[in-house]
């Protein structure tokens, strides 16, 4: 018995009617159909498993040990604010284990809590008062603003790294290691900062201690060499004056054998090359 | 029971009544646990896909809105686990190699040994076949025909027509019956006979 392909077209189509139409005539559809009786009378017959008294009870549990996604969210609000009983706590960490997008509220709610407010740089607050009160800033610019101004100035930017830098200058001279009082203090990530503000501020102390000595030097010898050089002038023109008897001042010019001095511009000798010449007629 | 019935009994479960959380346990307890061993095949893992189904169910009880029956929305929600879960394996789960284990809870027993041994080959027969055709169609004819759901749950299940059910039941049925009869084919002229064989071990 060959195969029969009307029954693709009609199977695939879902086209049941004509299909029982066609089996009438089709030996090889019409076993096909009575396979299918066979195989629904089977699944018909099937028992469905039954389900046993554990599992039966264990999901009667699940209220006990868990909540929905509804009553975690209550949960997480409410934990946020004035805490839960300790039986609801493992319940929703029950839910949380399992839930994706709870654990996903939770850990967002719970950096929302965590968070620590921004901290303004020390003249933020100096600004903000010269900004948002202009009468007080215009106030300080008046008869009495030398005061002000040198208060601007203690609690402007400069002022607060000059201050920081003479406070870890006056701890370093007093012997006062703000290191080892973080370390007293037992605060690991103080002594760590405090450690290397120290560094900067003595490396800050050298680099500019380094560069005054540097600038003292070199005045130092220019001084030096101005003086000396001065010195030496003053005693060698003495020498002269002592050493000598004729203290008329020697002309400094070259002069001429017959001792009129030097040559006058007009009377230098200009004379070009010609075929035949040489200079003032000479042959 | 009727959808506001239904709907009734959903709030009285998310507003943290025992009594009713464990009607609805009794109520769709055994239905579940049908759909999650016919897609596994296997107890422990039925048992387990069931606690995890009636989890989901418990979680997401806000999701229903009473606009269907219970149980197209129980199913769906089963489903979607199971194939979540069975997906990736389908093709080589054990619907290709039926043991006599596992269809054994889903027979009932018969007096006649060797009418027992038949209808055990033939419902292997039938989950191997399910195996064979596509997955749209077999998971149609397993919850009409195995789990014994109204075209109507079906289709609220599945988000169809009712006119595609049917449909894709006729072909899921047909498509069956094929491979049953391509597999005795193959077999040989002796095949036809492989039931009677089985019978006969227990004669």
């Amino acid at each position: 018995m060959s195969a029969c392909r009307e029954v693709d077209r009609l199977i695939a189509a879902g086209r049941e009617p004509e299909f029982d139409a066609h089996v009438e005539g089709c030996a090889y559809c019409a076993e096909v159909h009575r396979e299918m009786g066979r195989l629904a009378e089977t699944a018909a017959a099937l028992g469905a498993p039954p389900l046993s008294s554990s599992v039966r009870s264990a999901l009667y549990e699940i209220p006990t040990w868990t909540v929905s996604c509804e009553g975690a969210a209550e949960l997480l609000a409410a934990s946020a604010d004035d805490g839960i009983a300790d039986a609801d706590r493992s319940r929703l960490s029950s839910h949380l284990s399992r839930c994706g997008a709870c654990s996903e509220a939770a850990a967002v709610l719970e950096i929302s809590r965590e968070l620590a407010p921004p901290e303004p740089p020390p003249w933020f607050a100096t600004k903000l008062a010269a900004s948002t009160f202009p009468r007080r800033a215009a106030d300080s610019a008046r008869p009495g603003k030398a005061r002000g101004s040198v208060r601007r100035w203690i609690l402007g930017p400069r002022g607060a790294i000059a201050v920081a830098y003479a406070a870890a200058l006056l701890f370093m001279v007093l012997g006062l290691n703000p290191a080892d009082l973080a370390r007293k203090a037992g605060t690991a990530r103080l002594e760590q900062t405090a450690r290397s503000g120290i560094q900067v501020a003595r490396n800050t102390v050298l680099d500019r201690f380094g560069a005054f000595q540097e600038r003292a030097f070199r005045t130092f010898e220019v001084v030096k060499g101005r003086v000396g050089g001065y010195g030496r002038a003053a005693l060698s023109t003495a020498l002269a004056l002592v050493m000598r008897n004729d203290t008329s001042r020697r002309p400094s010019r070259p002069r001429n054998e017959d001792g009129s001095g030097a040559w006058k511009c007009n009377e230098v000798e200009i004379w070009t090359w010609r075929a035949g010449s040489s200079p003032g007629g000479r042959a | 029971m009727s959808a506001p019935d239904e709907k009734d009994l959903v709030e009285r479960c998310r507003k943290g009544e025992d009594e009713a959380w464990r009607e609805l346990v009794d109520r769709l307890g055994q239905r579940v646990y049908s759909v999650a061993y016919h897609f596994s095949l296997k107890r422990e893992d039925a048992e387990e896909l069931t606690q995890e189904i009636f989890l989901k169910i418990f979680e997401n009880l806000h999701r229903y809105d009473g606009g269907f029956p219970l149980v197209a929305w129980v199913v769906s929600l089963a489903r979607n686990l199971c194939i979540d879960r069975y997906r990736r394996r389908k093709r080589e789960r054990s619907f290709r190699f039926v043991s006599d284990d596992a269809v054994a809870p889903l027979l009932k027993s018969d007096d006649d040994p060797a009418a027992e041994a038949i209808r055990k080959e033939r419902t292997k027969l039938l989950f191997w076949a399910l195996s064979e055709i596509p997955e749209d169609l077999a998971e149609i004819l397993v919850l009409r025909d195995l789990d014994g759901l109204a075209y109507e749950e079906i289709g609220r299940a599945l988000d169809l027509p009712d006119g595609t059910v049917k449909s894709r039941l006729f072909r899921a049925r047909a498509e069956v019956a094929r491979k049953v009869r391509e597999r005795h084919e193959s077999r040989g002229p002796g095949a036809l006979a492989s039931l009677a064989v089985a019978a006969v071990g227990f004669v």
